[in-house]
């Protein structure tokens, strides 16, 4: 029993790890992974300009950081929805089914890889408020900074791995990518903290995780001490695992259904 | 010389194709609940960035300019639809060799866009100026509507001339309508006026339908003088026109291209 | 190639055994779709098998559920050993899959990447997988091209990326479906010959296809299918006896005369021209064929071929002359 668990567990770390691998790999020769980065300064440029033209040049924190959290959303739809759906069309989906790894870590394991063009699309978003409106965003807190950008990272490779395992089912992979993207920014307060939102939408939006990303990321820029930094971790943590457990669990049921129905290839 | 009879013929055509998209893209629930949603969204974001940084004025300064800044994004789905009789439906090689004034067909082809980008916008700034306090008389909301739509189709003529790149360059076709919508939001005026940039931006902005599309729009919602108005519809409607004109010769260009054995159909 | 061991002490286990197997798709409006209706097969461990019947027929229905992607609405599908609905982890580990055509591959990648990747998805460390596809490039002979883009390779490459794919765990039982379409005859050839090495390395393969000729030279057994049934399973050679118990003898040069005469031979049940001075004759085993030969041979023709009917013949017998019909 106790080799079996441990054999089980074996399967999904190669899972992850496979993935991993095979997503950067397979990003390195993409000209559609540096599209992915090509928004971040002119999101940079417009958030820095609503904020130096209104002589709010204090919230110029926000306009930087912005950019990154919407690059790591946008590159997680927009990769999770690809994956299941051109994996289809490819007739690749059932080959990856077929195969003993596990696929929902495979799914999790490349999204995660995905989650390095969070690094560049920051360094762009600040380079590029640099150059353009000399604002240099300091960051006074940096062990806060890093820890926040890796929870970040691997909790939206976490929700998109939920995410993604609706399109299993479903073909409308495109109309969910297109659809949840400024949803989520409003309610992640990207760039407005959502503290600042009526009680009912704060309440709604503090179950984004992003929410308790985007606080951190911005009070690790600010020389005051982070207040309550322990909460927010934890928050992110425990969201972040949510997510992943969810979307774990519910690949494996999508594709029990599939094979249920037979719909797992496109035919 | 086209005959206008064989124009409206090609751009028909090219619309009949662009409602079965445009069904295959959306149902009725999906374009309600998700697109619309998402529009308003967008333009809910930007309000609130708004609301934190301004007054009231500043408010619906932004969420006009949201509003058609998500009319931009929308409209320049036409670069990837352009783009679909050469990838997807294999139909382009058929289309090059029939005797179809391109231009007019791909005009008809992405239609869909910028008609439901009419909407979409209107019912954004609509639903936001309820939340802001801002109220429209039933004669505003029709010419708003009016001009919402012409805003729309004169950039959508600007989209078209994207599209005809896009076709040369499909695997691009996003990114290209993604970085031609930012810098339209960035610099046409949506969030920040025209006159915040330097002279060289704010003189390519002028180019662009939708800087003066947001004029007029602001024009009708701030009360000012009809004459005002027209002026910034007519700079619309004409830059509109000159990237159509542009639009019909790329198109032209790319076909005659693909002609002469380009790997456009191969 | 690491040849599974089969166990010599308890009788071997089979290595594919499908009992009573139904499988249906709900259709909105209209009655279930039936694909595969009460199918019992067993396959030994080291046959190699063919699955032969229309498009339409259930043959990949029945490969989907062997390969665990597809479950079966009831009965049961047993993989070494292994039931496919509720230990389908086990038989992923023991079965490999190609399925037909040239997709299911990542395009943008390499050769090499992509045998890398199926190596890691089937749990090979990374020294082993290194070997694995080193020997598998060589073997499907893209050795030379193997750190070229798939996406620059032409169909037959394609299919051999895929054999190559399937083979690259050593699965004791590999599941073929429909290998050769479209395959050059190059291709097809040296297709042929990796499916004999794989069976004398002692792998069990279940292959359908369209091309008789490739399933009687290669198979143990065949397996007609139609209409989501199984007709009839049986080895090449008996599957001949069986639809027909006559002998046919081609004879060049026959007379007019000698054409009747062969006629009133008792025992022939036709004489035709099959094409100018090539005379096709039906007789039963035995005297009938005797008699015949007798008679030919004295008229001074040599020019003599005897035959009994083919697989194709046996197939489109069972399977009915329905032209391009696909089945529903």
């Amino acid at each position: 029993m106790t080799e079996h668990l441990t054999k089980r567990r074996l399967t999904l770390l190669t899972g992850f790890w496979t993935g991993f691998e095979f997503q950067i790999v397979t990003m390195r020769g993409q000209a559609e992974t540096y599209f992915a980065l090509i928004t971040a300064p002119f999101f940079a440029l417009l958030y820095m300009s609503i904020m130096e033209y209104s002589g709010r040049s204090d919230l110029n924190t926000h306009a930087v950081i912005a950019p990154m959290l919407m690059t790591l959303w946008t590159a997680a739809l927009s990769f999770s929805g690809e994956m299941i759906s051109a994996n289809r069309e490819n007739g690749r989906l059932e080959l990856l089914l077929a195969s003993p790894t596990s696929f929902p870590m495979l799914v999790f394991g490349r999204l995660c890889a995905c989650m390095l063009l969070g690094l560049p699309s920051f360094a762009m978003s600040y380079v590029s408020a640099g150059l353009a409106f000399g604002y240099w965003m300091p960051i006074h807190h940096p062990g806060v900074f890093a820890g926040a950008l890796l929870l970040t990272a691997l909790a939206t490779a976490a929700a998109a791995t939920a995410l993604s395992s609706a399109f299993v089912l479903t073909l409308g992979a495109r109309i969910v990518q297109n659809t949840l993207s400024f949803p989520v920014y409003l309610l992640g307060g990207v760039i407005v903290p959502v503290s600042l939102f009526p009680g009912w939408l704060e309440g709604i939006s503090r179950l984004v995780f992003l929410s308790w990303s985007a606080d951190l990321l911005r009070a690790s820029a600010s020389p005051e001490p982070v207040e309550n930094a322990g909460l927010h971790f934890a928050m992110l943590l425990l969201l972040g695992a949510a997510s992943l457990a969810f979307g774990l669990l519910s690949i494996v049921w999508f594709l029990h259904r599939a094979r249920q129905l037979g719909a797992l290839s496109k035919e | 010389m086209l005959q206008p009879v064989q124009a409206a013929r090609a751009v028909a055509q090219g619309m009949v194709v662009a409602i079965a998209d445009f069904k295959a893209f959306y149902t009725w629930r999906t374009w309600l609940g998700a697109w619309l949603v998402r529009i308003v969204c967008q333009v809910a974001f930007y309000s609130m960035i708004g609301h934190m940084v301004g007054d009231s004025d500043y408010v619906v300064f932004v969420i006009i300019g949201a509003a058609m800044m998500a009319c931009v994004a929308e409209t320049l789905m036409t670069s990837a639809s352009s783009t679909w009789d050469r990838t997807t439906a294999g139909t382009l090689p058929l289309l090059v060799g029939s005797p179809v004034e391109p231009g007019f067909f791909y005009f008809g082809r992405s239609v869909m866009w910028p008609l439901s980008a009419t909407v979409t916008t209107s019912v954004a700034i609509l639903t936001l100026s309820f939340f802001f306090d801002l109220s429209w008389t039933p004669v505003q909301i029709v010419l708003l509507l009016l001009l919402v739509l012409l805003a729309s189709l004169s950039t959508y003529c600007f989209a078209l001339v994207v599209g005809s790149f896009a076709m040369l360059y499909p695997g691009a076709r996003n990114v290209m309508s993604a970085v031609v919508t930012v810098w339209v939001s960035c610099f046409c005026g949506t969030v920040v006026p025209v006159d915040f940039w330097p002279p060289a931006v704010q003189w390519a902005a002028q180019t662009i339908p939708m800087t003066h599309g947001l004029e007029a729009v602001r024009g009708l919602e701030g009360g000012a003088p009809a004459a005002e108005v027209t002026v910034h519809t007519a700079r619309t409607l004409l830059s509109g026109a000159a990237w159509f004109l542009l639009s019909l010769l790329l198109f032209r260009r790319n076909f005659s291209a693909a002609r002469r054995g380009n790997a456009l159909v191969g | 190639m690491n040849a599974p061991s089969p166990t010599r002490k308890r009788p071997p286990v089979k290595a594919i055994e499908i009992q009573g197997l139904n499988r249906s798709y709900e259709v909105k409006g209209k009655p279930d779709h039936i694909a595969l209706k009460d199918v019992n097969l067993t396959i030994p461990q080291g046959e190699v098998h063919s699955l032969l019947g229309p498009n339409g027929a259930g043959k990949t229905t029945l490969c989907r559920i062997l390969s665990t992607v597809l479950l079966p609405t009831s009965g049961s599908v047993r993989v070494m050993g292994h039931d496919v609905a509720k230990e389908h982890h086990r038989v992923k580990k023991c079965l490999g899959v190609v399925f037909g055509g040239d997709r299911g591959l990542y395009n943008q990648l390499t050769a090499r990447q992509n045998l890398n990747f199926w190596a890691s998805m089937y749990e090979l460390g990374r020294a082993q997988r290194r070997r694995r596809v080193t020997e598998l490039l060589d073997r499907v002979g893209l050795a030379q091209r193997a750190d070229e883009a798939v996406q620059g390779f032409s169909r037959g490459m394609k299919q051999r990326l895929h054999l190559a794919r399937g083979l690259v765990s050593s699965p004791a039982v590999l599941i073929l479906d429909e290998p050769t379409v479209g395959m050059d005859p190059v291709a097809a050839r040296d297709f042929r010959d990796l499916v004999r090495e794989l069976r004398a390395d002692g792998h069990t393969v279940l292959m359908t296809t369209h091309d008789m000729p490739e399933a009687a030279e290669l198979s143990d057994r065949v397996s007609f299918i139609d209409n989501g049934e199984l007709a009839l399973t049986e080895s090449p050679d008996v599957i001949g006896n069986i639809v027909s118990s006559q002998e046919r003898i081609d004879v060049r040069g026959m007379t007019d005369t000698l054409r009747r005469r062969a006629a009133h031979i008792p025992g022939v049940s036709s004489v035709t021209e099959t094409e100018p001075g090539l005379t096709r004759i039906e007789a039963e085993f035995g005297e009938a064929v005797r008699d015949v030969l007798m008679l030919v041979i004295e008229a001074g023709i040599t020019d003599i071929t005897r035959s009994r009917p083919s697989l194709e013949e046996v197939y489109l017998h069972l399977i009915g002359r329905r032209g391009m019909t696909v089945a529903q």
